[in-house]
């Protein structure tokens, strides 16, 4: 996923960065529905997701004059936005709970039918559903799932500890089982 | 990550949503971003503020019918009421005789003359039938005619009979 951006988006960057309006409206508008995906995952709501990805856009605009050109430029977004989603939740959220990771072996589910069940429903449906997810569940399960993030590193992300980590992906993955077969 | 994780994912990464002009707005609002270009909003608040400037000017500084009193227009009467004024200078100060002096008087440029009425020498009047138009008691200045910043007795000294050697009239023989 490292491909460097092509010549006409290296074009619409360069006019972004002199604050061209048209140019800092096409990016907008051309990277707008990817990232207000990421931004959906990681909120409760569609209001929510549309603040962050206000916000994201913001950090993104701001940003482009430290973005390097060798990597991926919607990879380079998308990073920006995951951490735009992760401190709006810091600063709309209660201070999570500490959970030790003895408790989270028991709370495991087994796999029965889930996938079936899964494979029948709807992308829409399925975001409602992690949507639905406390919090700081859904936050470690994007984490861990979407962002491929190791417990260690998301446990320093939200300043949590490693278990709770680990209790929060089952706690969220026990949900999702739940609310799936009950779909 | 288990089998449940990636069909999750899968899914989900499929899903993308459409972009709507709302979301532009919202961000043009949340990002504090002008809603008009600078140049339209340049010309915009520049033409109020000229507006605003011209009506203050307008409503300010006296308008030139409203200096009209009538003590400045019984002294106007009275000074066109002056017969030497009357029967001297106005022919003088025609448009006519105005625009046929004004080069000789550039072309020839006279030393400042005082502003008495009373020549200081010979040489200011080439007819002495200008002196006689000239009236006894010097006026004040601040009365004194003038065309184009100029006494109008200066112009009466600089032009001399043969400049004007068609003029119907003489000054001195339009005297009662």
């Amino acid at each position: 996923m490292n491909t460097k951006p092509c010549e006409e988006i290296l074009q619409l960057i360069d006019n972004c960065k002199k604050g061209q309006r048209r140019a800092i409206h096409r990016l907008f508008k051309q990277y707008y529905g990817s990232l207000f995906t990421v931004c959906m995952r990681y909120a409760h709501c569609y209001e929510d997701a549309q603040d962050m990805v206000n916000e994201g856009f913001v950090k993104i605009f701001a940003g482009l004059e430290t973005y390097q050109p060798t990597g991926s430029f919607e990879a380079w977004m998308k990073t920006i936005m995951v951490n735009a989603a992760l401190d709006y939740l810091r600063k709309y959220q209660p201070p999570a709970e500490t959970v030790s990771y003895d408790d989270v072996a028991d709370d495991v589910l087994p796999h029965h039918d889930e996938n079936e069940a899964l494979s029948k429903l709807s992308a829409d449906e399925l975001m409602e559903l992690i949507q639905q997810l406390p919090d700081m569940s859904r936050t470690v399960f994007n984490l861990y799932v979407f962002e491929e993030m190791p417990h260690a590193e998301i446990a320093k992300q939200l300043n949590i500890k490693e278990g709770t980590s680990h209790w929060h992906l089952n706690f969220a993955r026990n949900k999702l089982k739940e609310a799936i077969k009950n779909k | 990550m288990d089998q449940f994780d990636q069909e999750i994912k899968n899914i989900l990464n499929s899903k993308t949503y459409s972009y709507k002009p709302q979301a532009w707005s919202a961000f043009k609002r949340h990002s504090g971003m002008p809603a008009m270009n600078i140049g339209a909003k340049i010309g915009l608040f520049g033409g109020i503020a000229a507006a605003i400037v011209g009506g203050i000017l307008f409503f300010t500084l006296p308008h030139p019918v409203e200096s009209i009193t009538d003590n400045s227009i019984a002294a106007h009467e009275q000074n066109t009421s002056d017969p030497t004024l009357a029967d001297t200078v106005s022919p003088i100060v025609s448009s006519e005789t105005v625009a046929t002096t004004e080069p000789i008087v550039t072309a020839s440029p006279k030393p400042k003359q005082s502003y008495s009425q009373t020549p200081t020498s010979s040489e200011s009047f080439e007819h002495s039938q200008a002196s006689a138009t000239a009236p006894t008691q010097p006026r004040p200045a601040t009365q004194q005619p003038s065309h184009y910043g100029r006494p109008l007795e200066i112009l009466v000294d600089t032009i001399s009979s043969n400049d004007f050697p068609d003029y119907p009239a003489k000054p001195a023989d339009m005297l009662p």
